[in-house]
């Protein structure tokens, strides 16, 4: 088995003449909470499309627990859950018809237990029976994150989580998130701009500008670097080129 | 399995959908119409026949016979094949599309495109519930036409025309379903959620109304027409070229043409103008439309599904 959750070797993506993702080489431990920090386009949510295997590489290689997402995607996709941003479903159905249809997709067996044990885990059993539709956008994303772990999978992807949410929704997710890590042993890869986000609930970082990986660090060291949640927000800005052409210092 | 599943949420998702609701229930409607309308005006026949006879015993006279049992009863029927060249086909338009579009419009496609299935059970999920959607349509009025033939007066279906009756329906299904087919097709390939039901729509007179006009010289309202349509093609090199290059692909001509043979409405010695049945013309359009589907699925990206507008 390997000692990584997840790991890329030169992962290119281009579209058109546009180079959204240069060369990725990046390895994450089983275990960690790992925070993907970029500005707006540095290439965060490609990223994320390419290991959930939505969308394929024009180069380079990737793999999610040892599985190829290419070559071995359906084996890959067992070991992943997948939350993107602003989740959406289907707005005519329950909450828990929702589930239900994408925990058979995912092979579960017992459904209906393991919708109601992980509506419990998140605390949310009272919107089981609500129409999709009529959830606040905090519900709904409680409900996008029982989606993703249904099937209790290896790795979860969360796409700027903490988008669009207040910061008493803010704080339910960060505690949520370090749970899901210390209760089901999930490695979690999150999207996100939100420095000080990424400094209460990751255990490592990885700064992408403008396609291209400028840092790569785990938190402890960081700090000990650095000294505190300020001088990460330093750290950021330092390694982040205000245009492309611009070198990191 | 999966295919399974997804055939049921589309089925689900669909049934909640106002459009769908509201179409499929004016297809309904238009049946039921259909069915009261030959029932009443061949109770009606009936009853004047009866009372005519009735004046023909008390003198004496042998009255003629029943023009209620000198018919096929099948022929009642030939309004259907209008109801579902239009409502029908558009119904299944509209039903291909929204089982389609239903997951890229709710976002949902890429949650289902990152579980471990792929793209051609999506696919098959698809096709499944377009199938069973339209077939419960149709099905739904099969049943109410067979109600119709019990109670009408002075009426009984032979083994031949239950026969007939039967392949008429299953003639309809196929042509229903390849309009749902087509809906989907562009439901998946299309960026715009509008040019998804505006591109099916237009294909769909073009294939109604325009098509036979260059096959067999068919006038557009003529089309509409069951009986008026069935006229042999006239003869010339363009419509020899046309005729044989287009025909195959004109369902709505095969399915006018095969319905009225089945139906018993079509003129004696007329005969549809193409290397292959009406029957074959159906299978091989819904052929190429459903692989169309599932190639339109292997090539989706899941990661940019969204519709532009």
């Amino acid at each position: 088995m390997s000692d990584f959750a997840i790991q890329t070797d030169q992962v290119s993506m281009s579209y058109g003449g546009h180079l959204a993702l240069d060369q990725l080489t990046l390895n994450v431990k089983r275990g960690e909470i790992f925070g993907f920090l970029g500005h707006n386009g540095a290439g965060k949510t490609t990223t994320v499309n390419i290991l959930t295997t939505l969308l394929k590489p024009t180069f380079g290689q990737a793999k999610i627990c040892g599985f190829d997402i290419i070559s071995d995607a359906l084996n890959a996709r067992r070991q992943i859950g997948y939350a993107p941003e602003n989740i959406r479903l289907y707005d005519a159905m329950t909450s828990q018809e929702n589930l239900r249809f994408l925990a058979q997709l995912s092979g579960i067996e017992n459904v209906d237990k393991t919708i109601d044990d992980t509506l419990e885990l998140l605390g949310c059993q009272d919107l089981k029976v609500r129409r999709v539709g009529t959830l606040s956008k905090g519900q709904r994303q409680r409900i996008g994150l029982a989606q993703a772990i249904l099937h209790r999978p290896s790795v979860l992807f969360l796409d700027e989580p903490a988008s669009g949410l207040d910061p008493m929704g803010v704080q339910m997710l960060r505690d949520l998130i370090v749970r899901l890590n210390a209760e089901l042993s999930m490695t979690i890869f999150m999207n996100t701009h939100l420095i000080g986000e990424v400094a209460k609930t990751c255990t490592s970082i990885g700064v992408l500008s403008h396609g291209k990986l400028v840092y790569t660090d785990t938190i402890k060291a960081v700090m000990e670097r650095f000294g505190d949640d300020e001088a990460l927000e330093n750290l950021y800005l330092s390694v982040t080129p205000t245009s492309k052409n611009q070198e990191v210092a | 399995m999966a295919p399974l599943h997804i055939m049921t949420a589309a089925l689900q998702v669909s049934l909640r959908d106002r459009t769908v609701v509201l179409i499929a229930g004016l297809f309904m409607a238009l049946v039921l119409i259909s069915a009261y309308l030959g029932w009443s005006a061949t109770t009606t026949v009936h009853e004047v026949y009866l009372k005519v006879a009735e004046a023909y015993a008390t003198k004496g006279e042998i009255a003629p016979s029943n023009p209620v049992s000198n018919t096929s009863p099948l022929e009642l029927l030939r309004n259907m094949t209008t109801y579902v060249a239009l409502i029908g086909a558009l119904s299944g338009m509209v039903l291909g599309n929204k089982i389609t579009s239903v997951d890229r419009k709710s976002g949902v496609y890429p949650l289902m495109a990152s579980r471990p299935i792929g793209a051609a059970s999506i696919a098959i999920g698809k096709i499944l519930a377009i199938i069973v959607s339209i077939s419960s349509l149709l099905g739904f009025a099969a049943l109410i036409n067979v109600g119709t033939f019990w109670v009408l007066p002075n009426i009984s279906l032979n083994a031949d025309e239950w026969s007939r009756l039967a392949q008429f329906y299953a003639a309809s299904n196929l042509y229903v379903i390849a309009f749902g087919f087509l809906g989907a097709l562009f439901a998946v390939t299309s960026r715009s959620e509008t040019a998804a039901l505006m591109i099916p729509v237009t294909i769909w007179l073009t294939v109604t109304f325009i098509i036979p006009q260059l096959t067999a010289n068919v006038l557009p309202m003529a089309a509409l027409n069951p009986l008026k349509s069935m006229t042999a093609a006239p003869t010339g090199a363009f419509f020899a070229f046309t005729g044989a290059a287009l025909t195959p692909f004109s369902i709505a001509e095969a399915y006018r043409a095969l319905s009225a043979i089945l139906l018993g409405f079509a003129p004696s010695g007329f005969q549809f103008n193409s290397l292959i049945t009406p029957m074959q013309t159906l299978f091989v359009v819904n052929g190429v439309l459903m692989s169309g589907v599932v190639l339109a699925y292997l090539g989706l990206n899941a990661s940019r599904s969204d519709y532009n507008d």
